[in-house]
């Protein structure tokens, strides 16, 4: 590398992350129309046991409110997508793909009333990871 | 030598028709082995002396069944003739298989579209069977979409004259315009009483319903030779049924749920089915449905060719602990002080056996309303007073004091009370409360809403008239917040045990209690909530208990099982022995002529950490001594049952755990 560039180079980085590492939910991370796909999605594999108004059931938690959210605060989507797709359907876990289960949590993002935006939550893990789930600021 | 003298017996042994008289003729015709549900065999070439010599035999794969491998696979196959018949996979497909060898006769799949993919409650657990005594076989499948099969047992293609093309729509004529995919189905199977498929219902969970509204869980019989509905029995009555003043305002109109998801059982020489009734809609807030909700939590017997009711008891008044009927009830031919009465007895998620005479509906043994704590949830109105058997006394602890709490250190037992101490805790029928209120998170219930007993429910052994049931001891907090009104209209629903506060002294690694969980594949459906991830309540955390039907005294209980590791190894119990614990899950049982056969369970369902297990064990069912125990492949999932083909008696049980697909195992001695 140039050395003349380095410092150029290292400051895109520092600022690449601190951009990255900036992103939560209330950045508008997902489009309508991806929690419309996701919608159908949790209607087919979710929906049966944490029921059609996302609050729960037996031994399945509610996945909107302050439960839900007080569990998740702290955390990036990135953990959210992952445990979800290696979890759920827990009668039969591990068979979604990653770009479904993605789908799926900007259905959840819509109906915990955080913000559309105008690009796709991409289902790459790097991208998610760096995504933060936290009370509005 | 013996195995052809025992088998001379079982051939020679006259044909046992009634109920209560276990599997006959070495078959096994009901799901719970008889119609009464006794899961008893008169069999015995596997006895005490040669039960460590139980091999497997061979073994049936469900892997390949149904989109998505099953894995808890809650089925007891029936044996009629040479042949298995069970329901398998996550779309319940039935399947005939030779019972000497596991080798696959047939197999039926519906693929029901949407309404089989939201299916409620996919869980199978087996088949009915009826002939006609001559050619005539079918077997009885009730699909996860809520549709009666009727198949022709020998080629286990659908009956051409049996609805339509063999099946009978069963989301019809249930006083509601439209049922919606998802809404209602069952997850366990018919049963056949006096040429009548009589069906029950199962419904999503209730513990944060979108809607007051839902749909009714009646009881339909059908015929079992064109599937025409002969009778609906109205579990919440409409106006001019009998009951129908139960429900406030008139809440019978919209209200739901109310049905029979456990196993039912029947008398054919009486012509009486037995119906265990579960609660209504909302599992814990019954402001939307205020009185005391008749048929909900009842034993309802009704005569199986007309539906009539011939009597019922209602078991709790106004359920809002989700203590639903939820086992099989079981018939019994007792004697009490001399006097021969045909029993029923029904087992309960709060740990009751309630007894009646099941010609008559009167309790063997008084039983009692007795005060109970009110609610004090705005809108809600609990009973005054709930039913309370004289005997059997209760076969778990119900309730909790503070001498129920873990004291196996000084340490744990005051960071036991501090954790209680957030909670009202107090006896049973102590009602959920909402969240916060009094500076309380939430109500300590035991046995919690998964109970005391489940499904599982009790054995009987006819030849004695004691009954076991095994049952699970672990508490759990309740606590009730507002709905959402923009997602529920139910006012108030479950919402956990309540948040713990941040940083609170000896509370930093305790699981938050509560009850919705988080299902995953590493750790346990429901955490314990007791200091540091251990139980809050002393053991034994699962047990078997043996009660004398004929005295309604119990003989013996046992732990269920080992110390569940998480348990052993814990670093805040390093100096302690622990020993005979139990583990909380409850075991599948089996009876046979000298044996009771119970196992570890799966510990998939609502169980707590360390629940579940490979083994299977033989007892002396006279003493409860433990005489064998060995590993199968994996956890029992099922209840075994067993049969004699040729020359051998088997012993078949389903297994599975997570990440291992359920199998059918068949044991036998060599």
């Amino acid at each position: 590398m140039n050395p003349r560039l380095a410092p150029l180079v290292f400051a895109l980085a520092i600022s690449f992350s601190a951009l990255a590492a900036s992103r939560s939910v209330w950045d508008g991370v997902y489009t309508k129309e991806q929690a419309v796909r996701g919608r159908t999605a949790y209607g087919s594999l979710c929906a049966r046991c944490h029921g059609d108004a996302l609050l729960g059931g037996e031994s399945s938690p509610p996945l909107v409110g302050e439960d839900f959210l007080d569990k998740w605060n702290g955390k990036t989507v990135g953990e959210l997508v992952e445990r979800t797709r290696k979890t759920m359907p827990s009668d039969g876990p591990g068979k979604i793909s990653r770009r479904q289960t993605t789908d799926m949590i900007a259905y959840l993002l819509s109906e915990n009333a955080f913000p559309a935006g105008k690009t796709e939550l991409e289902p790459d893990p790097a991208v998610l990871e760096e995504i933060q789930i936290q009370p509005k600021q | 030598m013996r195995r052809f003298a025992v088998l001379a017996i079982v051939l020679t042994a006259p044909v046992v028709a009634l109920a209560q008289q276990g599997a006959a003729k070495g078959e096994w015709r009901y799901y719970g082995g008889d119609a009464g549900n006794t899961k008893y065999s008169p069999l015995d070439q596997i006895h005490a002396a040669n039960v460590k010599q139980l091999e497997i035999q061979w073994r049936w794969k469900a892997e390949n069944f149904g989109p998505r491998p099953d894995y808890n696979w809650e089925v007891t196959p029936l044996m009629i003739g040479s042949v298995l018949y069970f329901t398998a996979g996550s779309r319940r497909d039935a399947v005939a298989v030779d019972a000497a060898t596991g080798e696959t006769l047939w197999m039926y799949r519906l693929d029901e579209g949407e309404r089989g993919e939201r299916a409620v409650r996919t869980q199978n657990r087996g088949l009915a069977y009826w002939t006609d005594g001559k050619a005539d076989e079918r077997i009885l499948l009730i699909s996860p979409g809520y549709q009666l099969i009727a198949l022709n047992a020998k080629t286990g293609v659908p009956i051409p004259g049996f609805g339509k093309n063999g099946i009978v729509e069963l989301t019809e004529g249930l006083d509601r315009e439209l049922v919606k995919p998802g809404q209602i189905g069952s997850s366990s199977p018919a049963i056949v009483i006096r040429d009548v498929v009589v069906v029950g219902a199962a419904h999503a969970a209730g513990t944060a319903p979108g809607s007051k509204e839902n749909v009714p869980g009646y009881i339909r019989g059908f015929d079992v030779r064109t599937g025409k509905r002969i009778w609906t029995f109205r579990t919440i009555p409409r106006p001019g049924e009998l009951g129908n003043d139960t429900w406030a305002n008139a809440s019978w109109k919209y209200t739901g749920n109310t049905g029979a998801w456990a196993p039912l059982s029947g008398d054919e020489e009486l012509g009486y089915v037995y119906i265990p009734v579960e609660m209504p809609t909302g599992d814990f807030y019954g402001g939307t449905h205020l009185g005391d909700n008749l048929f909900s939590d009842s034993l309802i017997c009704l005569d199986a060719r007309t539906g009539k009711r011939i009597w019922h008891f209602q078991t709790i008044h106004h359920d809002v602990w989700d203590w639903d009927l939820s086992s099989a009830p079981i018939l019994a031919d007792i004697t009490v002080d001399g006097k021969k009465i045909k029993a029923v007895a029904q087992v309960t998620k709060q740990a009751f056996t309630f007894v009646f005479d099941r010609v008559t509906g009167k309790p063997v043994w008084p039983i009692e309303e007795l005060p109970v704590p009110q609610s004090d949830v705005p809108g809600e109105k609990t009973s005054p007073t709930q039913p309370f058997p004289t005997k059997p006394k209760p076969f778990d602890r119900q309730g909790i004091t503070v001498d129920d709490l873990i004291d196996f250190t000084p340490e744990l037992k005051a960071e036991a009370i501090k954790i209680a101490n957030q909670y009202r805790f107090g006896p049973l029928y102590l009602p959920p409360m909402v969240r916060n209120t009094d500076v309380k998170l939430g109500t300590l219930i035991l046995p919690h809403h998964t109970g005391g007993a489940n499904w599982p429910g009790g054995a009987l052994d006819p030849e004695t008239g004691i009954m076991y049931v095994s049952s699970v001891t672990n508490p759990d907090a309740l606590s009730l917040i507002l709905a959402d009104p923009k997602r529920s209209d139910m006012i108030y629903v479950g919402g956990g045990g309540g948040r713990r506060p941040a940083g609170g002294p000896g509370l930093g690694v305790s699981p938050q209690g509560g009850m919705p969980r988080f299902s995953n594949t590493e750790g346990a459906v429901r955490p314990n909530i007791g200091p540091q991830g251990l139980p809050l309540v002393k053991p034994p955390w699962g047990r078997i208990t043996a009660i004398d039907l004929n005295t309604g005294d119990h003989v013996w209980m046992i732990a269920n099982g080992d110390v569940p590791t998480a348990v052993k190894n814990h670093p805040a119990l390093k100096s302690v022995d622990l020993k005979n614990t139990g583990k909380p899950e409850r075991s599948p049982l089996l009876v046979t002529k000298t044996l009771l056969f119970g196992a570890d369970g799966s510990g998939l369902f609502n169980a707590g950490p360390g629940a579940g297990g490979k083994m299977l064990r033989a007892i002396d069912k006279r003493t409860g001594q433990v005489i064998h125990e060995f590993a199968l492949p994996a956890s029992t999932t099922g209840i075994p049952m067993t049969y004699m083909v040729g020359d051998r008696q088997y012993i078949v049980v389903a297994t599975g755990a997570r990440g291992v697909p359920a199998e059918l195992i068949a044991l036998a001695v060599p």
